[in-house]
């Protein structure tokens, strides 16, 4: 089976036209190295696979990803296609690197073409690009396209269905480059530069860029807790609204079960879903904007002072998200200890997983007052000073880290050589922001939610069973509960936080349904957030005990698919010594901040 | 003359880069060829790598990377054809190696 191959200079919207061609909706952004694996998805109504690699500088790889693309070249067959994707306003400067792919190609025998893609891009600056002339010059099929609009695209498709590829044939022009050139790229780019210099002006200028960089980050964090409010309500009253419809349907423990089991536990992990869409949103807004290759720039020189480098920026960000892509993006940095450090680190950025723990523990911990004219609040400013911990943690491990390895492997200057293509900026689509965030979202529930629901299930059982007059402190879990609860009693936890603790190491969203579903049960309350921060027992959570918690769940790797994707790429040593290393440093800070505040 | 001690918004062309430096290959693949013409854009605070114009192009680079490209400033537009010519003519040159090296990074 024939296979296509899009390749290409990272940036230059491979990812967006492998979607528009497979009607797929991988991740797409504006900055260098998006794509750190290989994507392959059937062509619209064609068994013919399309495969988008990760970005590729030249043919001489560096970093991991570029390895991975060149492999893969390497290992194609003499039927598969290379489709060399090419940035439509910046084909002159990338003509050297058309030529090499082109007599690459030619010497294996590859079937070649050119897509150049962002034709509206070029449009829309006056560049004019002669086809046609440039093609036969080249002596290779050029195809000029837009993903973002999906002109040129049915041509493109139907080049590849007709499987009449063939390999450059030997350039006989070469002398005439400048000339032809010259003849067949109208258009002056100036202006297109001046536009996004004095852009740069702004964004990079030595004060001004890092005040309005803290400031997005902060309103970030803000827009999580605060402005996704009136939206967890919605997905909060919902469920209740549900479960007063359906609950009257069942009796017995089948009621017990649909009320506890699935909407008291499975619907307070739902009711965090609004800060994860939210998240998503702001942050892929950020990406394809080009803001935030600037933001790698700015955090370059401060992230060196802790052993890491600009590159580190973009899994740090990403990790607020999802631990997991965060790791696997960490192939963009070449210099291998950076990337190592970076990945051990990752786990103490607040990822999305934290939400609803935080969210639980800060309303039930902080009062909430309005500030600065009622734009902001304390509690969202505490979720702000929760995410800079992990960060701040994070860092303080690296120093650490590196401090020690440079004395014990001697490894000199491992952060100093630093290079980054600048995209241009881009206002990006809402539309395309909004399928983006909404699919994570989804994918978000759907990854964790059967997880979530069946050690519900399990927890109801074991909470439920042995039916007798004492109820929950008869049951399994209770004996369960006191026979573990010595080890939480240090960090002044009672055995059903220790239980809803315990369960968090499948994943960390899993503590919240727990305690659902637990404090469901012993106090009959409804499944909302509301509900379970008015609960007597979470009431009578000491705020030494809660942030106890809240300091163990900030360090802690409760995370199984983390641990997993960090065994992958930074190999077993490193994912099970950051297990316990996390584990460890997590409940020791929990121990002392519940043995000094305890008193208070 | 280095890169990294180009003045702001001062233009000069690449006249050599140190093919001993570990980003030698790393450069080249970025664009960064004699006689391409270059640009210094920005100073990041506290001593951070620098924004420059590589054609059409931006990049910011660190200090141990900027002093290994050796520059001549360009002063006049006839000093800017004749770099442009040279730089295309050396682009026609690398693609004939191309051809006799048969690129070896990949066998």
């Amino acid at each position: 089976m024939s296979e296509i191959f899009l390749v290409g200079r990272p940036n230059v919207g491979k990812s967006y036209l492998f979607n528009r061609l497979t009607d797929s909706n991988q991740k797409i952004a504006n900055f260098a190295g998006v794509t750190v694996d290989k994507k392959s998805n059937h062509l619209i109504d064609s068994d013919l696979i399309l495969t988008d690699l990760p970005g590729l500088y030249s043919l001489k790889s560096l970093s991991n990803d570029e390895v991975i693309t060149l492999n893969i070249l390497k290992n194609s067959s003499p039927e598969d296609l290379i489709c060399l994707v090419v940035e439509s306003l910046k084909l002159k400067s990338q003509i050297q690197y058309i030529l090499e792919f082109r007599k690459w190609c030619e010497t294996y025998s590859k079937p070649f073409i050119i897509c150049l893609n962002m034709k509206d891009d070029a449009i829309k600056n006056n560049i004019k690009i002669e086809v046609d002339e440039l093609s036969l010059f080249l002596k290779v099929p050029l195809f000029y396209a837009s993903a973002k609009t999906s002109e040129g695209l049915k041509e493109l498709n139907d080049f590849f269905l007709k499987k009449n590829w063939s390999p450059p044939e030997p350039l006989t022009d070469i002398k005439n480059l400048e000339d032809t050139l010259k003849k067949t790229i109208h258009g002056d780019l100036s202006k297109v530069i001046k536009i996004h210099n004095s852009l740069d002006q702004i964004f990079l200028s030595p004060i001004i860029g890092p005040s309005l960089f803290l400031a997005f980050t902060f309103i970030l964090f803000q827009s999580i807790f605060s402005w996704a409010e009136p939206f967890m309500n919605l997905v909060e009253n919902s469920v209740t609204h549900l479960s007063n419809m359906v609950s009257p349907l069942f009796s017995g423990q089948l009621q017990s079960f649909v009320d506890n089991a699935f909407f008291a536990g499975f619907g307070a992990f739902l009711v965090f879903t609004p800060q994860i869409f939210i998240l998503t949103f702001i942050l892929t807004f950020l990406e394809k904007s080009g803001y935030m290759a600037r933001a790698v720039l700015i955090c370059h020189q401060p992230l060196s002072w802790f052993g890491l480098n600009g590159k580190s920026f973009i899994p740090l960000m990403t990790g607020h998200a999802c631990a997991v892509p965060a790791i696997y993006s960490t192939r963009n940095i070449e210099n291998q200890w950076v990337r190592k450090l970076t990945i051990f680190i990752l786990p103490l950025t607040a990822c999305s997983a934290r939400i609803p723990v935080y969210g639980l523990l800060i309303q039930l911990l902080i009062p909430n007052h309005t500030i600065f004219f009622g734009i902001f609040g304390t509690q969202g400013l505490v979720f702000f000073l929760m995410y800079f911990f992990g960060i701040f943690l994070a860092l303080i491990v690296s120093v650490i880290a590196t401090q020690f390895s440079t004395k014990i492997y001697k490894i000199k200057n491992v952060n100093d050589d630093f290079i980054i293509e600048l995209p241009n900026y881009r206002w990006p689509e809402i539309k395309t922001l909004f399928l983006k965030a909404l699919k994570t979202t989804f994918d978000f529930i759907k990854d964790a939610g059967p997880i979530i629901f069946i050690l519900n299930a399990v927890i109801w059982a074991l909470s439920y069973y042995p039916i007798n007059n004492l109820g929950l402190k008869g049951s399994y879990m209770a004996q369960f509960g006191q026979w573990i609860e010595p080890v939480f009693k240090p960090l002044g936890l009672d055995w059903i936080q220790g239980v809803a603790v315990l369960t968090s190491f499948v994943a960390r969203e899993v503590f919240v349904s727990t305690l659902g579903l637990l404090y469901g049960l012993s106090a009959d309350s409804s499944q909302n957030l509301d509900a379970m921060v008015g609960l007597s027992e979470m009431q009578n959570l000491s705020f030494a005990s809660g942030f106890s918690l809240l300091m163990f769940f900030a360090i802690a790797l409760q995370c199984m698919s983390t641990v997993s994707v960090m065994r992958k790429e930074g190999g077993p040593k490193m994912a099970y010594s950051a297990l316990l290393f996390y584990l460890v440093l997590g409940y020791l800070v929990a121990f002392i901040s519940y043995q000094s505040l305890k008193n208070l | 003359m280095t890169l990294w001690e180009l003045k702001s918004n001062q233009k000069a062309f690449i006249q050599d880069i140190d093919s001993n430096c570990s980003n030698y290959e790393r450069l080249i693949s970025y664009g960064f060829n004699k006689h391409q013409s270059v640009q210094f854009l920005y100073k990041m605070a506290l001593g951070g790598p620098r924004v420059y114009q590589i054609g059409d192009t931006v990049y910011s680079l660190s200090h141990s990377i900027a002093k290994n490209i050796m520059i001549t400033i360009q002063d006049t537009d006839l000093n800017l054809e004749s770099h442009s010519s040279k730089y295309f003519d050396n682009l026609i040159l690398k693609n004939s190696i191309v051809i006799n090296s048969q690129s070896p990074e990949i066998n």
